[in-house]
């Protein structure tokens, strides 16, 4: 029950005249809520997830939608247990 | 409490993070649950970030001793809230489960040897053999045969540390900065032009500008968070237009209202055009510059700093020659002549349309412009006379040093200006931008230091690519490299960077908190701790200080860089390497260890433990028995008070985020020079600049001059370095976070499709990229985020396993000794 989940929130500006369609667009992202958007294109999107994977995803997802400028993630945290650690690199310098 | 979830908590507090980042009301659904900010139990404090030069401000959770949760500081004005995706990730490249947590040294039967495989020895072991070592080296060769490779992201008090360890310690000027590698260029540039570093403007900048011109820069990717700033300007004010020059297409075209991709070096070209367009158009500000500027001619044919015998360097009329005489005006006007719009379209490739809306920005006395660059310009063979050439056009124009008109050089690593530049640890310099070769300058750093007069060596120390050659050579025999993988990072690995770690004459140390490729190449490797598990300072690209606390503690055996300098120095006395006529002129100095001489002097030990904050760790302070960290800073802040670069005290930067020196009464400075903003600007001008004698800056009348190596038959595409937004650098610390090592594995060949078709090479097909000097294999990609002209080729270098500096020349600006990592000749082969 206690699996780690990640919750970020992301700024979103978008185009004024494609704030509902990127509305829209945003909903059809699994785990994404907005929070807060306004006439002047300014969106905040919150994101819960089971990994960063899935946050990198659905930011990079977000970037490419159309009417949208900029999205950058504000804020993250991972609640429950920590996550594996990443493998080793070995360098070539032979 | 029913109802309401740990879960709901969280993201109402990530909601309200991300409303005072866009300066929005918190939702009030959102505002009810921030105060049961208890239920999170999080424990939060602020941290510079530990990438780039922006120095952007991050606000770190950590929770039973590990950092938990990261956002961008919403008090913080240089991010305001904002994050980068490396950013976002921060506190996980503390977590690479290849942490090193012992020194490990190359032995073979139990005892040192040059060929022998790793072993995990005990930190005393390890300081024992280095001691040995240096002092050997010491005795034998004297302090020439020594030396150290640092960073700019060294922290501030680190780099003093290690600075006053190595001049007036072990009495040697061989100590460099990996920033000598990225500002170099730049630096020589503001000392030739204004006579004192680092950029008269800053970030306010951005609001105030009508148009930007990036040359060479990628700032989309490379200083994402700056760029959002200059994206909101763009978007909310439609007047303002944005120029991008570059020798290749990338992210930052997206946003471009003039794009332009040049030839390779003719930058060069496209700068003097735009003077003469000026000078040709009327638009020189007369007033501004019989006031302000003087004009004066650099020497020509000045050489590529390749090793002296090299054929360039033999050809060169005056190889390394910074001289420069005074001309007018009216000269100076006959010198850019030649470059006329027609020539800089022809030579540079960029249409004659564009050419003259970027010059028509810069003639146009009613728009503000914001000049940017980074490594495109600084590196390069000519980097300081491009530096001096985009500050003629500012120049010339009046439009510098107030908000909007900036001509600004953007910074690569975190400190590479708060520890690299400000503290000096570069080979021929000391703090506040004094240098080792003035004796009045040597005599300040020793009376602060309270040194014998005589300590500090007078003669410039080998700089990066210099101390290479010399470790190859075995002029340089014992070298201590800290927070930095120059192995990787270095030019000409092959021929110039390898064989001189595996010299057999050499020992070499590398302090890191990861087995970089400089680690591997090293004989000892000394377990790091890493930012936040230390208290630390950086100084970021528009003059901004800022410190943050220990947060965590480093893993069980890893030790700050701090912590290395000062426990090394207890292993000598001043007896085994300082002259006996120093200690016979000066016998109270006589049988003292170097940690006594250095840090228990009164300045370094004279803040007591009970200055500290109560609820941060310091395990230096701990260790010590003093508060070092401030002892370290408020010694290194003497250079500067008074001068120009004047620092706030000590605990003030744990309170603020950040303040821009000179801070003055408690002020910071945004516009230097400017009557307005700047108290150091005499009574009643306008504009002075006072690093000058005379109060003027120094335009200064330049040629084009070819590269050191250019495409020909044999190898016929231009080859460029550089990074992506995913990876930092030599990728230590970025490959390590599986989310940016998913999002951007692999370095890649990015290729136009024409060349790629032509080689018969398909998307995604295995190559040999071969220089004169050396090879990888990578993978060609034809449609990614860089889009190369043809004949061009870009390869990041962040990539362990495949690492173009292998391929890259060591040629270097003349001037600044900074390498050329953008130009070189190569071929493209199917394998």
């Amino acid at each position: 029950m206690n699996a780690t989940i990640h919750i970020a929130s992301l700024l979103v500006h978008a185009r004024t005249e494609a704030v509902s369609q990127v509305e829209r667009d945003l909903l059809a992202i699994d785990g994404a809520e907005i929070a807060h958007s306004d006439e002047e294109g300014r969106l905040i999107v919150t994101l819960e997830t089971a990994n960063e994977t899935e946050i990198v995803q659905a930011l990079t997802d977000i970037q490419k939608l159309s009417g949208v400028v900029s999205a950058s993630l504000v804020y993250h945290q991972t609640d429950g247990a920590p996550e594996a650690a990443p493998t080793s690199l070995q360098g070539d310098i032979k | 409490m029913s109802g309401i979830s740990r879960r709901d908590v969280i993201k109402a507090q990530a909601v309200a993070a991300a409303a005072a980042a866009a300066g929005l009301p918190v939702p009030a659904a959102a505002q009810n649950l921030v105060t049961q900010a208890h239920l999170t139990d999080l424990k939060w404090s602020k941290a510079a970030c530990r990438f780039c030069g922006t120095g952007c401000s991050i606000m770190v959770a950590t929770k039973a001793g590990r950092v938990v949760a990261t956002h961008g500081d919403a008090e913080a004005e240089v991010n305001r809230g904002l994050n980068c995706v490396k950013g976002y990730f921060l506190s996980k490249i503390m977590y690479g489960n290849d942490r090193l947590t012992t020194p490990l040294l190359r032995k073979k039967n139990g005892k040192f040897d040059k060929d022998g495989d790793f072993e995990p020895v005990s930190w005393d072991e390890a300081f024992d053999i280095m001691a040995e070592k240096w002092k050997a080296t010491l005795k034998a060769k004297g302090p020439k045969a020594v030396g150290m490779f640092g960073s700019g992201q060294w922290t501030v008090w680190e780099g003093y540390a290690a600075s006053k360890l190595m001049k007036a310690g072990f009495r040697s000027n061989n100590i460099d900065p990996n920033a000598r590698h990225c500002m170099a260029s730049a630096v020589v540039g503001f000392i030739r032009a204004f006579g004192i570093d680092e950029p008269m403007g800053c970030y306010d900048d951005f609001e105030n500008a009508d148009a930007f011109v990036l040359w060479g820069s990628n700032m989309a990717e490379m200083h994402p968070i700056l760029w959002t700033r200059i994206a909101d300007r763009r978007l909310s004010h439609p007047h303002v237009k944005v120029a991008v020059l570059s020798t290749f297409e990338h992210r930052s075209f997206d946003l471009a209202d003039i794009p332009g991709v040049f030839v390779p070096q003719t930058d060069m070209i496209i700068a003097n055009y735009i003077a003469n367009h000026i000078i040709q158009s009327g638009a020189v500000n007369e007033d501004f510059v019989s006031s302000h500027v003087n004009f004066r001619k650099g020497a020509q044919d000045i050489g590529y700093g390749l090793r002296p015998d090299h054929p360039l360097e033999v050809a060169a009329a005056n190889a390394g020659s910074g001289d420069s005489e005074p001309m007018t005006l009216e000269e100076f006007a006959e010198f850019v002549e030649p470059y006329t719009l027609d020539y800089a379209a022809e030579k540079s490739g960029v249409s004659k349309e564009r050419l003259q809306q970027i010059a028509e920005l810069y003639a146009d006395p009613d728009t503000k412009v914001m000049s940017l660059w980074t490594m495109g310009v600084n590196q390069h063979t000519r980097g300081v006379w491009m530096n001096n050439l985009i500050y003629n056009i500012h120049l010339l124009t009046g439009k510098i040093a107030q908000p909007g008109n900036s001509p600004f050089s953007l910074t690569g690593q975190p400190s590479a200006c708060g520890t690299a530049r400000e503290v000096g640890t570069f080979a021929h310099r000391l703090p506040a931008d004094l240098l080792v070769a003035n004796p009045e300058h040597r005599a300040t750093a020793e009376k602060i230091w309270k040194l014998p007069s005589g300590t500090v060596p007078e003669w410039i120390g080998a700089h990066a690519v210099l101390q290479n050659r010399k470790l190859k050579d075995g002029e340089i025999n014992c070298y201590w490299v800290q927070v930095n993988n120059n192995m990787q990072a270095a030019p000409n690995m092959m021929e110039e960077g390898l064989p001189g770690y595996r010299n057999p004459e050499n020992f070499i140390v590398v302090s890191d908190a990861y087995p970089t490729v400089t680690a591997e190449a090293a004989d000892l490797v000394l377990p790091t701790a890493m930012w936040v598990e230390k208290e630390g300072a950086y100084g970021n690209a528009e003059r901004r200080t800022q410190f943050w606390h220990q947060l965590v503690d480093a893993p069980e055996g890893a030790m700050s860089d701090l912590w290395q300098l000062v426990e090394f120095s207890k292993r000598f006395t001043t007896d085994e390497v300082w002259p006996p006529q120093l200690l016979a002129d000066n016998p109270d100095y006589k049988g003292k260890t170097l940690y006594e001489v250095l840090f228990e002097n009164g300045n370094v030990n004279a803040f007591p433990n009970s200055d500290r904050a109560e609820d941060y760790a310091n395990h230096e302070a701990d260790d010590f028995g003093f508060y070092i960290q401030k002892g370290l800073f408020e010694e290194y802040a003497q250079f500067g008070r008074g001068h120009g670069h004047d620092l706030a005290d000590f605990d003030t930067y744990h309170q603020v985020r950040g303040l821009r020196w000179p801070v003055v009464d408690g002020k910071e400075t945004r516009w230097r020079y400017n009557g307005k903003y700047d108290p150091y600007v005499k009574e009643g001008a306008e504009f002075d600049f006072y690093g000058k004698p005379d109060g003027k800056a120094v335009a200064f009348a330049l040629p084009y001059e070819p590269p050191a190596e250019s495409p020909d038959e044999d190898y016929p595409f231009w080859l460029s370095t550089g990074r992506v937004l995913e990876h930092w650098h030599s990728g230590s610390m970025t490959q390590r976070v599986p989310e940016l090592y998913k999002a951007v594995p692999d370095a890649l060949c990015f290729m136009h499709p024409d060349d790629a078709e032509a080689l018969g090479l398909r998307r995604g097909a295995e190559v040999r990229i071969k220089s004169r000097r050396g090879e990888i294999l990578t993978r060609v990609e034809t449609r990614g985020r860089n889009k190369p002209p043809k004949g061009l080729v870009f390869v990041p270098w962040f990539d362990a396993r495949q690492l173009i500096n292998k391929v890259t020349l060591d040629a270097t600006d003349p001037l600044s000794k900074q390498t050329d990592f953008k130009k070189c000749a190569v071929r493209v082969e199917a394998v």
